[in-house]
């Protein structure tokens, strides 16, 4: 049936085929969007052959997974059949022609067609040395194919495959001119801040310099002058170099924050004791200068923070406030904590801030429209004008914000001006899960990862939204790492706030969270955003090396029923498996292929879930009921479910073969035998806890040892193996399947009765028809 | 007897301790100023021979302040000499547009300054004085 080249048929195709065949190589060649030329070339292949359908496959090359193009454009997953025509064309690379000799009951890729067709071309679609999918053509009746139809159908394929080609060439400059937009932009904003930073510092920089050059010159010109005080004019040009000395030590540590190469060395400090540091610092200038600083500490709170740098903030405020301070004025500190944050407030008696210059205080240098404390005519100006901005970003750091504002008092006086920031009193992220982070975040592999991860995620929890939340390793707050679902709503990147948000709380508490209805809900009822339409949510803490490093969110049921238990221990199960597959792809930093096999199994799960909807969720759910009415351990139940959702991966690669083993013939109950290790090859690099696979491995072991693929019997079949033979043997005969009918309710139950003790474990059977009872209670209840 | 007064103004205190050493080396009465609310209180009060401005200081910076020197008949005569940091020449545009009389960038030769002065109030050098 593969090619052969000496068919008989008519020697030439009518003048109608090469008109259509050329509209449709024109419709390929001038349109860029196959869901506009493919229809046409569908519509013209069927009339010019006169088929009966054609379908085309395209190959994803970054997965190796199909996509059957609809005549829309749209791209639905798909399998290939288990030794079917488009398995035999990618291995060989050559078109086949099955014409029908083989019969009716051939493999012709059943799932694409309404009827299967008696006669099939398939032929790989090729540009260079990449295949880049299948075109197949099908036929109502058995037929053969004459050369000249052989040629018609290869020259459509061979434009098809120059039109894929070009189509993921556009697609990849599209993405690469995103990306390339995307970078323009940091540049651009990075110049613009560079360029302000030196338009500050360059101005910065003359006051001392013309300092030190009118004395230096003034001291050349008057060395023998008596009445020049020289001494002085010496000193302040020390002075002068000082400020310029430690000017420069600013800039640099400005730009190192603000370009992200500070790293913060957090630890547990008393506020007070920060506090007093701080003021000691700034004790000598404000002596100098007369101002009295007093330290209000409200209580003594252990904050988590950077004490270098946080001693350096407070203290940058003290000295800004003492050097707007008129003399014998008083500046306050006030430490305090207020919920989550702790607040720092620095209030001086300085000339008044204008109102509308507190938004833009806090920019680049802001001194000059502040007058300086009078009476400072005989002191030299101190410190440089990069203090607030350094400040800024050190709080920002922290994961804190900072702001200007007028002190309390009477509207009548406006006099001074406060300066304040605040921050949380303790980091999510300890320092060790911000190292685990730093490895994490910054890799492109791993974003890939995180990207399959949500995907699988929200195919398995049937989760309209589903987010990764990380922790950022420098500033210690969460960001979001990767989404599904909302990306219209523009959230990829979005922060969220230490502690303030649900994905905050769970990482800070480290344990799972169910809520059914946010809006009743108490604990979490105001920290839902309006914009998110959250109902129902899921939010399990992600923890890599013990350590939490983040969050998975799932929102919303795409059913609109709200999560329940079951629904939170999946998802506990599948963070784990995330947890490991992110272990073990930082374990090898350095080894791109692990991290692939690690996406791969990811978005394998994802594809096969999708495709095939398995492991239903009512599979699930019985299958958790019969494990507790069997009183297995909580966590044994969730291990059980675990695997009623994942264990039939393997049955995917069986294509339409799947059926009860019992009736099949030697070659497909072979295949259907293999299906268990399938399922664990699948997931094998997830790495998966031992007795998940081997739960799975013996699902289809028979209680009198006549199961597969190891022949256990009774008790050495593992339980939840057991229970899973039965609950799927039920789920398989009340569903409709191709070859017979469902079957009733009450006829499942005497069929898993009369092949107890043979097939199934007998207690696991009653047990199970103990939890249908129940349910079936339920039902009559409500 | 002084040569003349001059009105030295600048936010930036040691500035304007050297200009009162140079200048009051050279024979001048020097006044000085902080601001330039300051300078035109001290302007109007003291009528200098001449005013050094700079341009970046709190309340009313240079520009304001010799602008409004300039509109006050009072103040109107005396020769003004900006002092900026800013030396490009849209600065010096807007210094001659504001009507002032000489431009200075910093950082500057206090000695250049002097000769200056001296030129526009149309005054040799001590030197040259003493050879005369």
């Amino acid at each position: 049936m593969h090619d052969e080249p000496n068919a008989p048929g008519p020697l030439t195709l009518p003048g109608e085929a090469h008109a259509l065949l050329a509209e449709a190589v024109l419709a390929l060649r001038t349109t860029a969007d196959l869901g506009v030329s493919w229809g046409v070339v569908c519509a013209n292949a069927r009339r010019a052959l006169r088929a009966s359908d054609s379908r085309l496959l395209r190959v994803d090359h970054r997965s190796g997974a199909l996509f059957r193009v609809e005549e829309s454009g749209v791209e639905i997953p798909y399998l290939a059949e288990h030794g079917g025509p488009v398995e035999w064309v990618m291995r060989h690379d050559q078109p086949m022609f099955d014409e029908g000799a083989a019969g009716p009951r051939a493999p012709r890729e059943t799932l694409l067609w309404q009827r299967t067709p008696d006669a099939l071309a398939t032929v790989p679609l090729v540009a260079g040395n990449t295949q880049y999918g299948f075109l197949l053509v099908a036929f109502e009746a058995a037929r053969v194919f004459s050369a000249p139809e052989r040629l018609f159908v290869q020259t459509l394929a061979d434009a098809l495959a120059l039109a894929l080609e070009r189509s993921g060439l556009f697609r990849l400059i599209k993405e690469e001119r995103a990306r390339a937009a995307q970078l323009e932009r940091k540049l651009s904003a990075a110049q613009e801040s560079a360029a302000g930073l030196m338009a500050i510092v360059s101005h910065e920089v003359r006051s001392p310099l013309s300092s030190i050059k009118a004395y230096a010159e003034t001291l050349a010109g008057n060395l023998d002058n008596p009445r020049a005080p020289r001494e002085r004019f010496l000193h302040i040009i020390d002075e002068e170099c000082d400020r310029l000395a430690a000017l420069m030590t600013d800039v640099h540590d400005l730009s190192r924050i603000e370009g992200g190469e500070c790293t913060l060395r957090l630890a547990g400090t008393g506020l007070a004791e920060l506090g007093r540091e701080a003021l000691e610092r700034s004790h000598p200038e404000a002596v100098r200068r007369g101002v009295e600083v007093v330290l209000q500490s409200e209580s003594d709170v252990r904050v988590e923070v950077d004490h270098e740098l946080m001693r350096r903030v407070i203290s940058n405020l003290i000295a800004n406030a003492v050097q707007f301070s008129p003399e014998g004025g008083k500046v306050l500190v006030e430490l305090g904590v207020r919920a989550d944050e702790w607040m720092c407030r620095v209030t001086d008696e300085g000339p008044p801030l204008p109102a509308e210059d507190l938004a833009v205080v806090l920019e680049g240098f802001y001194r000059a429209r502040r007058q300086a404390g009078a009476g400072s005519i005989v002191q030299a100006p101190e410190g440089t004008r990069l203090g607030l901005a350094i400040s800024r970003s050190i709080v920002h750091l922290h994961g804190g914000r900072m702001w200007a504002e007028l002190p309390d008092g009477g509207p009548g006086t406006p006099q001074g001006a406060c300066f304040c920031f605040a921050a949380p009193v303790k980091q999510v992220a300890s320092p060790r899960a911000r190292r685990i982070a730093r490895q994490t975040v910054g890799r492109d592999d791993l974003r890939q990862l995180f990207e399959g991860i949500v995907e699988m995620v929200s195919a398995s929890l049937e989760a309209s939204i589903v987010s990764l939340v990380l922790v950022d390793p420098d500033r210690g707050d969460l960001f979001i790492a990767a989404s599904v679902g909302h990306e219209s709503q523009g959230v990829q990147g979005r922060r969220t706030t230490l502690r303030s948000g649900v994905a905050g709380a769970v990482a800070a508490w480290g344990r799972p969270v169910l809520v059914e209805n946010i809006e009743t809900d108490r604990r979490f009822k105001r920290l839902n955003h309006p914009q998110y339409c959250t109902k129902s949510l899921l939010c399990v803490p992600l923890r890599v090396e013990g350590e939490v490093i983040g969050v998975i969110n799932a929102n919303n049921k795409a059913n609109g029923e709200p999560f329940d238990e079951d629904d939170l221990a999946l998802l506990v199960m599948l963070t784990e498996r995330v947890s490991s597959a992110i272990e073990r792809a930082c374990a090898y930093p350095d080894s791109h292929r692990v991290v692939e096999d690690v996406i791969e199994a990811v978005l394998c799960m994802t594809r096969l879930k999708r495709d095939l909807s398995l492991g239903g969720k009512h599979l699930v759910k019985q299958a958790r009921a019969v494990a507790r009415e069997l009183g297995m351990s909580a966590a044994d139940v969730d291990v059980i479910g675990y695997v009623a959702s994942i264990h039939d991966l393997g049955m995917v690669r069986l294509g339409a073969e799947t059926g009860h083993p019992g009736r099949l013939d030697a070659r497909q109950r072979n295949a259907v035998a293999a299906h268990p290790e399938v399922s664990v090859e699948i997931l094998r690099p997830l790495e998966y806890l031992g007795v998940v696979r081997d739960l799975i491995l013996s699902h289809h072991e028979h209680w009198d040892g006549t199961g597969y693929p190891r022949g256990l019997q009774g008790d050495a079949i593992p339980l939840g193996s057991r229970i899973l033979t039965v609950c799927d043997a039920w789920d398989s005969m009340t569903s409709a399947r191709p070859f017979r009918a469902p079957r009733t309710d009450e006829g499942a139950v005497a069929e898993l009765r009369r092949v107890a003790g043979g097939q199934f474990d007998p207690e696991v059977v009653e047990a199970f028809v103990r939890v249908l009872e129940r349910e079936g209670e339920v039902r009559a209840a409500a | 007897m002084a040569k003349g007064k001059i009105l030295v103004v600048d936010d930036e205190i040691y500035i304007v301790h050297i200009l009162d050493f140079s200048l009051g080396m050279e024979g001048y009465e020097v006044l000085t100023a902080l601001d330039g609310e300051q300078a035109l209180e001290k302007a109007r009060a003291e009528h200098p021979d001449l005013i050094v401005l700079d341009i970046m200081m709190p309340k009313l910076d240079g520009y304001e302040t010799c602008k409004m020197l300039k509109a006050d008949d009072r103040t109107k005569d005396i020769p003004v000499i900006l002092l900026s940091a800013k030396g490009r020449n849209v600065d010096q545009k807007v210094g001659f547009e504001v009507g002032a009389d000489d431009y200075i960038t910093k950082p500057f030769s206090p000695r250049r300054l002097v000769e200056r002065i001296n030129a526009i109030l149309g005054q040799g050098t001590s030197q040259q004085r003493l050879q005369a």
